[in-house]
């Protein structure tokens, strides 16, 4: 874990302590567990009886019922399951812009969700996407563990398909932490992502310069993650065309996450990182208070 | 008119480097790194700077406050187009002086060119209507305008060249006062503009541009325009020709100049000629009759020379002619000079005191006028002072004065004479006066009068005797020279004073007070005044007969015959003044009786064309001309910059839909 990464995990997992994950109505599969799962499953709590069927097991016939009614049926319980929150950070350059605080704030968000994780016993994994997919290592413990390899994609995150090479858990909650300024169509992404997840949540994190330009004149763009120029004037006009656009991206991404039953969250990444206020994601159900 | 000159059009050319530099800093391009730029894709890129070379893009609205920028600037100048319908008003004023018809080098005259320079200011106006003023001894305002070039030749018939001098402030102020305030005035000269003359260049010079400069006011400068058409030549001139008029003493005084960086040789011929009589007139249509040559010689003249010569004609009743070679300016190459036509006056002095007498007898034999030898005189200088009522002189007195005998019949036939009577008081009854002298300078007889420091002595107010008559010249409340009519025309001259207590008759006063005693009566004498005149200077003819008019008939100074028309001149108290300003001989008719005399071209100050110039001074394009001749075009570029603006306030601030998101944020 590089030490500049260091503070602003540390103050985001410190931030989510209070918080823990909400299990989605999909009950989450997992690995055998503790928490009990949507499915049928051996845990002690009942969840239903059924007619026998040949080759059920005699054990779980319930004998009492059989006495009563002269039918065989057989006494379900639910099954006992470990959650798992599977993270993916958008590792490419635009998420360290300079002179924003985004690279904290989406490496703090990251913490704080594994704060909510670590106080709902749930499993997780965190991702770096970007040109490389790679599981970040020592993303399942402690973050002061963590090794995050950089904001050093120079590769949109649309580019390459945001699941390749990743062993994401089934039935898994995923989230995906980004921008998303970058020129492709959200649907792609959100099917991957929510193919055979619980649930899934997509987190935008923009500086304040991305959500509402501050500058005036003439001004030489740079893209961060290309390098490419491009020289505009600015001026409310050319402002109020730009939000548009944003806000079209966003609805977008919004549309698209509906359609999987997903949710979109938006974050300011200076307003985040000044106080760590979570409460946007307790409003959109993926944290509760713990 | 100079752009520095306009203060509102220099401050609106500085403002469009103000503007493209404020454009520039606008526009110089500030680094900032993005996330991503796909989400600027809809914003226009901007144009006119970058790292590529692009072809020039500018900004619209630049462009416009640009062009509405330069449209108040050029408004601010004050542009004007021609009016479409605008005639010119010109006055061209004529330099009528001889030197105007030299010869150039090319073989046209000065006149010539002057014509040329005519046609072409007055071609450059378009529609235009122009009068002339002919500039000679006094502004002549010619007859007629004209509106087209071709009739410039012939309104022009009266600008002949002959004049002896051009009064070209006094037609300056005439063409103003004629053409109005929106007129235009055009000279044509051979000599520069005054105002262009460094001072002190020429006294002529500063007084005409005294003249010009008085009539110029501030809204008329500028509506004068000069142009000098003349060309420096060396030139020989006769700039004097003088005949005595003492018939007993003929001479003949001629000047002869060089007016030439070099030395010059000059061949003057002198002719006698009895072809020019007054009582028959010219004979010839080619020269002064039969001439034969009296006189030839060569005059070797250093550079800038007047050489005198004093000849003496053989007959005295003939017309004396003198010519020079032809040069560049032949017009001052002849004179002419007629024999005088009047006897002298017969003069009697009849006066006791015998330093008197001969003072008075040495001033009049000195005068060249007059004659003592006469038995009938017309003019009497007496020391016998008469009182009461005027009456002709007494036998006696005629006795005495004259050393002649004359008869009775004969004294009955002679016109009654002037008198001047000097009153010479005793030596104890005297008051010496040494001024001031009162003269009254209307006086025919104080011309060329001066008394300043002399002593004159006349006698006391109690011992003198009553003084009657016109005062002429008095010292105080004491009269010393009255004035009182005799019978008939005669007049009577009364001179208080006593010669031996006075330095008057040793003064040079005294013999310009008995010359001018003598002409004061010869005037009144028929005939006329005199025979050789000068330009501009009056002859007076006293016809024998009584007559209503005369008619003066002009001639040229080769004696030939013109076919000019007769002028005819009124006689007012049987004296007509005849003025003559052009060069040439005048044959005078009255009645039954007739006259010549001559004016010959005499003025140095033509005759050097050393000095002439070809120039030009003054431009026809002020204020008031602008204003007249003009229409304005501010008020179009005003309109066309408020329309520019009015545009440019549209592209600013329209709504800025998605259709036009790319056009406005290009033209921010």
């Amino acid at each position: 874990m590089a030490d500049d990464w260091g503070k602003p995990i540390a103050d985001g997992y410190n931030a989510g302590l209070g918080y823990a994950l909400v299990r989605p109505s999909r009950t989450p599969a997992g690995m055998i567990g503790e928490q009990l799962g949507s499915h049928v499953g051996s845990s002690v709590e009942f969840m239903d009886y059924r007619e026998y069927t040949p080759g059920d097991d005699l054990r779980r016939v319930d004998w009492s019922v059989y006495g009563r009614t002269d039918r065989l049926v057989v006494k379900l319980h639910r099954e006992e399951v470990t959650p798992h929150l599977d993270i993916l950070v958008d590792a490419s350059r635009s998420m360290a812009l300079a002179d924003s605080d985004k690279p904290a704030s989406v490496l703090g968000l990251a913490g704080a969700l594994s704060a909510a994780a670590d106080n709902a016993r749930w499993s997780r994994r965190l991702y770096a996407v970007g040109e490389q997919n790679d599981q970040v290592p020592g993303g399942e413990g402690n973050p002061q563990g963590w090794v995050w390899p950089g904001f050093d994609s120079r590769q949109p995150l649309g580019a390459t398909p945001i699941t390749a090479g990743l062993k994401l858990r089934r039935r898994g909650v995923r989230v995906l932490i980004s921008d998303l300024l970058f020129d492709s169509d959200p649907w792609p992404i959100v099917s991957r992502l929510a193919e055979g997840a619980s649930a899934l949540f997509v987190i935008q994190v923009l500086a304040t310069q991305d959500a509402n330009p501050p500058w005036n004149g003439d001004l030489r763009l740079v893209d961060s993650e290309t390098g490419l120029l491009r020289e505009v004037r600015l001026d409310s006009g050319a402002r109020d065309r730009y939000l548009q656009r944003l806000q079209t991206l966003r609805q977008q991404w919004s549309g698209a996450c509906r359609r999987v039953d997903g949710r979109l969250i938006e974050f300011i990444a200076e307003d985040l990182a000044a106080g760590w206020d979570l409460r946007p994601l307790v409003e959109r159900e993926l944290l509760r208070l713990s | 008119m100079p752009i520095l000159g306009l203060p509102l059009a220099l401050i609106g050319l500085a403002a469009l480097p103000a503007l493209t530099a404020i454009y520039w800093l606008r526009t110089r391009f500030r680094r900032q790194e993005v996330s991503s730029l796909f989400l600027w894709s809809l914003v226009a890129q901007a144009h006119g700077g970058g790292r590529r070379a692009t072809r020039l893009q500018t900004p619209l609205l630049w462009l416009l406050e640009l062009l509405a920028l330069l449209l108040l600037a050029f408004a601010a100048a004050g542009p004007r187009i021609p009016r479409a319908d605008r005639v010119v008003p010109v006055m061209v004023v004529l330099d009528d002086s001889f030197s105007m018809s030299a010869v150039q080098d090319d073989g046209y005259t000065v006149r010539e060119a002057g014509v040329d320079a005519i046609t072409q200011e007055l071609g450059r106006l378009g529609p235009f209507t122009a009068r002339f003023v002919v500039a000679g001894p006094a502004p002549t305002l010619q007859e007629g305008a004209i509106s087209r070039l071709a009739d410039i030749e012939s309104n022009i018939g009266d600008w002949r060249c002959e004049s002896t001098s051009s009064s070209i402030g006094p037609a300056v102020a005439l063409a103003r006062e004629v053409g109005g305030p929106d007129c235009r005035v055009l000279v044509i000269s051979d000599h520069p503009s005054p105002d262009a003359q460094t001072p002190g260049e020429g006294s002529e010079a500063e007084q005409e541009a005294t003249v010009i400069s008085t009539n110029n006011t501030t809204d008329q400068a500028g509506r004068l325009r000069w142009r000098a058409v003349g060309q420096p030549q060396p030139n020989a001139a006769i700039v004097n020709a003088v005949r005595s008029t003492d018939p007993q003493r003929d001479q003949v005084l001629i000047e002869v100049a060089n007016y030439s960086d070099k030395p010059f040789s000059a061949t003057m011929t002198l002719s006698a000629s009895a072809g020019a009589d007054s009582k028959t007139g010219l004979q010839s249509d080619t020269d002064l009759g039969q001439s034969r040559v009296i006189d030839q010689r060569t005059l070797d003249l250093a550079a800038h020379e007047t050489r005198r010569l004093r000849l003496v004609p053989p007959k005295k009743s003939e017309t004396l002619i003198a010519q020079l070679d032809d040069d560049a300016l032949t017009a001052d190459n002849r004179a002419v000079l007629l024999p005088p036509a009047r006897e002298p006056l017969p003069v009697a002095v009849s006066i006791q005191d015998p330093v008197l007498f001969k003072a008075v007898r040495s001033a009049v034999q000195a005068s060249g006028a007059a004659s003592l030898e006469t038995n009938q005189p017309r003019l009497m200088f007496t020391d016998r002072v008469r009182q009461g009522p005027a009456s002709p002189p007494t036998d006696s007195e005629i006795d005495t004065a004259t050393t002649s005998a004359t008869s009775p019949d004969d004294r009955a036939a002679t016109p009654v004479p002037w008198r001047v009577e000097f009153e010479v008081p005793e030596a104890e009854a005297i008051d010496a006066y040494l001024g001031p002298f009162v003269i009254d300078y209307n006086h025919p007889l104080a011309a060329g009068l001066s008394l300043t420091g002399l002593v004159w002595a006349a006698p006391t107010t109690e011992s003198g005797l009553p003084v009657v008559g016109r005062a002429v010249v008095s010292a105080g409340d004491v009269s010393l020279i009255t004035e009182r009519n005799l019978s008939g025309d005669a007049k009577s001259l009364r001179i208080r004073l006593r010669a031996d207590r006075s330095t008057l008759l040793s003064s040079a006063a005294w013999p310009v007070l008995i010359a001018n005693i003598i002409d004061w009566q010869r005037v009144e004498l028929p005939g006329l005044s005199r025979v050789n005149a000068r330009p501009g200077m009056p002859v007076r003819l006293r016809p024998n007969t009584p007559v209503d008019y005369v008619e003066v008939m002009y001639h040229p100074l080769s004696g030939a015959l013109t076919e000019e028309a007769v002028k005819r001149i009124e006689v007012f108290n049987n004296v007509a003044i005849l003025n003559s300003d052009r060069p040439g001989i005048y044959h005078v008719s009255a009645g039954a009786e007739s006259h010549l005399y001559t004016v010959n071209a005499l003025s140095p100050e033509e005759s050097d064309i050393s000095m002439a110039v070809t120039a030009e001074h003054g431009l026809w394009n002020d204020e008031r001309a602008l204003r007249t001749d003009y229409r304005g075009l501010a008020w179009i570029l005003g309109l066309a910059a408020l329309s520019l603006l009015a545009l440019h306030a549209w592209l600013q601030y329209r709504p800025t839909g998605p259709s036009s998101a790319v056009n406005s944020e290009a033209t921010t």
